[in-house]
């Protein structure tokens, strides 16, 4: 234990001499840093979102309910009542999207959930974004693990032992007295802690700044154990390489060329065939079938002006609530037309999701990155789940409302309580074969690396 | 210069002989042709789909049967936006900035039909494309080949060899640069082959503009892969050993290509944050209702019934010889439309601000003026989709103010009650988008065009500086 400790110290010394570690700890700090930046501004822009949004509809649902409560409705504003109350709809706050932005920058996350909308219409007003900036990304902390921790961790370490073996040191390591193995372990264990150092500390900020530091420290904590379990994956494959009998030069240009294979063409050619092979149907084809059918059940009014839909032979408010009546059946008549192409729509981002979850064991980058977001609350798969439920809660909503209206009676503040409220799904937990497969990789790799050492070391 | 040529040649043989020239062709020209492929098959899926969507919509809307204006001015029609065949070369923002519009009374809605949306993939470093091959794949791969071609020559020794048989020392970076142009030219001929031919094969019939776009394209990224190439050179002539040159380019390559775009993109959205969708549609809202034409309460209200009564020389309404409600929604649309424009422009200048503020991270890397010029000269950038967005808006209004109009003069009397014929929706054209020439817009990338060459007499002088080292120092 001594002896390594003695070797882990004497190795820093050595390591911190050298400009290019110098290089690494600087870039790792300042994209780092950038990374804090950006994700907590980032989360904080969502919360402020959130927050205002449920809000200002919450004080809209309770005045409407204050209004029903006073009993000063006329008849007719009763009537139409079913057409005028409002929920809001928010998801929760991605626990950790500080520090992976994953999908929240362009999912939808809130919407208004009345009796006029559809699945189709639901999340309606929210494209404001620039384009332009989606397009191009932010830089979070996933990015920082998974894009350009491993190039540092390259930079420290593909001449970890190719570079004794090219300066013909490796001889005069091999003929002293300490074991080359534990010299090898300090030398990896040092360059790991050069690199994580910055990101663990990153990873404290943001839980510091964000919100509930408390629930967000386990799901931080499972984030952090990936995010390593990422670098040592890295370290194993450095290790690896320079076991081969190859020098730093070819040892560098492999592991770069290993780098862009598993961390940038992996995931393009992945992800592009995964769009290929289950493409989800045309937006535009939902649009047109949607349409057809509104204008096919739509006499006049009933979907924009319900109040200017009236048979003028009834009174008022009996024509108005023949007319929400209507209008229930008409957004029932759409749902049903458009429901082969929405339910379509969610098999092929299933099918999608599974075969890139599938195929991403070909990458243990894209893996790890899957899991971060996973852990994050800002992957795909969160975001389908999120989407269900809102989807459940509006036709429950509707459901609701129908029953009500079948009972031709003016809207009670009691029914008023009873209809559905937004239930969020349970977070979901990452996968457990990935993470697994990502583990035995890794241990697989370290493994592979150990045998190669000795073999070349004893040799 | 005969002496250039040859050691270029020298060079460009030895790049050749390189296995690993070879296997990284390999690698770019089967990416490009996958992606050409999918960039085929997404834009004829996507222009399918958008004419049988405009057939099947227009269909719905001269069917619609008799109903009243207002109503029919509610359903509306949609706005496809069509993609061009040199919307084959780069996605740019069309997956983020959606490609329909609801042309909808009363609303200027935004465009809908997010592709990113309907995509469910990890680790989202760029889609396949042929710009992302060519503006993150090819400059890596330039930087792998060329790390060691000044660099190895001096480990070995034979630098010093070359420069006693009596090579000039200022010109040794410059061949290597003109024999890694060749050879990387060399490799991406049959792509821009592959490319045109895509481009000629595209659902869409390509015009001189199409092509001068494509030309443009092409221009532009040999001149980014130029500037790479000269990098590349610049760093292997000053380093010492192979493996640390190329670990210097590839330090170079990661803060210029992935790090930088995002870089800027963070920052812009720290310094200066776009409106969020709630804030603006509350803002929105807010104008709308400053005046009210319906209510009779309202000032505004008020003031145009005296204004109608005045112009019509009648002392009430029912008096009028056209349809006041009719007069309410055209008048009501006015007001809406200079709220939208408000709302929509100051959207629009966040945007141009959060343009510029990336656009300062060029300095850092000169992929993000590539990545603006290839998005504008493919149309695909966010200022064909705002002309776009401007046409359709345009069109929004003509509609609603012709079925308006017919309202004003046929529902005298009946107003809400009156039911148009089917000949009114007839009369009402059908939206075309007309795509501008690449002239039209070129304005907003000129800045890159000018950035983008700064880079390159940048990367020249590094090489010439290189050079002018090596003839002084020992090598």
């Amino acid at each position: 234990m001594s002896e390594m400790l003695r070797l882990l110290r004497l190795d820093a010394i050595h390591l911190m001499r050298e400009r290019v570690a110098l290089w690494a700890l600087v870039v790792g700090l300042a994209v780092t840093l950038l990374a804090v930046w950006s994700g907590h501004a980032w989360l904080q822009g969502l919360n402020d979102e959130r927050v205002s949004f449920l809000a200002e509809h919450d004080d809209k649902a309770r005045s409407f309910r204050e209004t029903l409560l006073s009993g000063k409705m006329t008849p007719e504003q009763l009537a139409l009542a079913p057409v005028r109350v409002a929920f809001p709809l928010a998801y929760p706050l991605p626990p950790l999207a500080d520090f992976t932005i994953g999908r929240s920058d362009i999912e939808p996350a809130t919407a208004v959930v009345r009796m006029r909308y559809r699945s189709d219409t639901l999340f309606r007003v929210y494209q404001t974004d620039n384009p332009e900036r989606l397009v191009r990304g932010q830089i979070d902390m996933s990015f920082v693990v998974v894009v350009v921790a491993p190039l540092l961790l390259i930079a420290l370490g593909y001449g970890l032992f190719t570079g004794d073996r090219d300066r013909g040191t490796a001889q005069i390591m091999l003929a002293q007295a300490g074991s080359p193995l534990k010299l090898l372990a300090a030398r990896s264990l040092n360059r790991l802690a050069l690199v994580s150092a910055p990101i663990l500390a990153g990873c404290v900020m943001l839980v510091a700044l964000g919100p509930d530091p408390v629930d967000r420290f386990l799901p931080a904590l499972k984030w952090i154990g990936i995010a390593l379990l990422s670098l040592v994956f890295w370290q194993a494959l450095i290790l690896f390489v320079n076991a081969l009998r190859i020098g730093s030069e070819a040892a560098a240009l492999l592991l770069v060329g290993l780098w862009t294979l598993l961390v940038f063409l992996a995931p393009a050619v992945i992800n592009a065939a995964a769009q290929y092979a289950f493409p989800p149907p045309s937006r535009l084809a939902l649009i047109v079938e949607s349409r057809a059918a509104e204008v096919a059940a739509t006499g006049t009014y009933e979907n924009d002006h319900p109040e200017l839909a009236a048979d003028p032979s009834l009174p008022t408010a009996e024509q108005y609530r023949r007319t929400v009546a209507r209008n229930i059946g008409i957004s029932r008549k759409i749902e049903r037309r458009i429901a082969p192409l929405m339910a379509r729509f969610d098999q092929q981002l299933s099918q999608q999701m599974e075969i890139v979850e599938t195929a991403q064991l070909l990458s243990p980058p894209m893996t790890f990155s899957g899991l971060l977001a996973g852990v994050a609350g800002t992957d795909a798969k969160a975001y389908a789940q999120s989407r269900r439920a809102a989807f459940r809660n509006l036709a429950d909503f509707k459901r609701t409302i129908a029953v009500h209206l079948a009972g031709r009676k003016d809207f009670t503040l009691s029914e008023l309580d009873a209809l559905p409220r937004y239930v969020p799904p349970p977070p979901a937990s990452p996968g457990f074969m990935p993470l697994m497969a990502a583990f035995a990789f890794t241990l697989a790799l370290w493994y592979l690396a150990w045998r190669l050492y000795r073999r070349t070391l004893v040799a | 210069v005969n002496q250039t040529w040859s050691m270029a040649r020298k060079d460009m043989l030895e790049i050749v002989r390189d296995r690993r020239w070879l296997g990284t062709a390999i690698i770019v020209v089967v990416m490009s042709l996958a992606a050409l492929f999918l960039a085929h098959q997404r834009v004829a899926g996507y222009e399918q789909d958008r004419l049988i969507a405009e057939a099947q919509d227009r269909k719905t809307w001269l069917n619609q049967g008799s109903r009243t204006p207002h109503g029919a001015a509610h359903f509306n029609t949609w706005a496809f936006r069509p993609l061009t065949p040199a919307a084959l070369l780069d996605p740019g923002v069309s997956a983020h900035s959606g490609s329909a519009i609801w042309l909808e009374a009363h609303n200027q809605n935004p465009a809908t039909a997010r592709a990113a949306e309907d995509r469910a993939g990890s680790l989202d470093l760029g889609a396949l494309s042929i710009s992302w091959v060519f503006q993150v794949v090819v400059p890596l791969l330039v930087f792998a080949v060329a790390a060691g071609l000044v660099a190895r020559d001096r480990e070995r020794g034979t630098l010093r060899l070359m420069l006693a048989a009596g090579a000039n020392a200022r010109r040794i970076p410059l061949q290597k640069a003109m024999a890694l142009g060749g050879m990387t030219l060399l490799a991406a001929t049959p792509l821009l082959a592959a490319a045109a031919a895509t481009f000629a094969m595209a659902p869409a019939p390509a015009d001189m503009d199409q092509f001068q776009r494509l030309l443009l394209w092409i221009g532009a990224h040999a001149i980014y892969l130029a500037i790479m190439a000269l990098v590349a050179v610049a760093v292997s002539a000053r380093a010492k050993r192979v493996d640390s040159a190329l670990v210097t380019l590839v330090a170079v390559w990661l803060l210029a290509v992935p790090m930088a775009p995002r870089l800027a993109a963070s920052v812009a959205e720290i310094v200066a944050p776009m409106t969020t969708a709630q804030a603006f549609w509350r803002g929105v809202a807010a104008d709308l209702g400053e005046a009210h034409v319906f209510d009779p309460e309202d000032p505004a209200a008020k003031a145009l019934e005296k204004r109608v009564l005045a112009q019509y020389g009648v002392s009430q309404i029912s008096d009028l010889p056209v349809s006041y409600a009719g007069i309410q929604l055209d008048e009501a649309e006015k007001h809406g439309n200079t709220v939208f424009d408000r709302h929509y422009s100051a959207l629009h200048a966040q945007a141009d601000r959060q343009r510029a503020i990336m656009r300062l991270a060029a300095v850092f890397s000169p992929l993000i003026a590539l990545q603006n010029i290839s998005a504008g000269v493919a149309g695909t950038d966010a200022i064909h989709q705002w002309h776009f967005v401007t046409q359709a808006e345009a069109h929004r209004r003509l509609t609603v103010a012709q079925l308006n109009a017919d309202m004003i003069a046929n529902a005298a009397g009946k107003d809400f009650d009156y039911i148009a014929s089917p000949q009114l929706w007839a009369s009402v054209p059908a939206f075309t988008y007309d795509p501008p020439s690449w002239t039209t817009l070129a304005h907003a990338w000129l800045p890159d065009a000018v950035i983008l060459l700064g880079w390159l007499l940048a990367a020249w002088m590094l090489v010439v500086n290189a050079g002018q080292a090596m003839a002084r120092s020992d090598v």
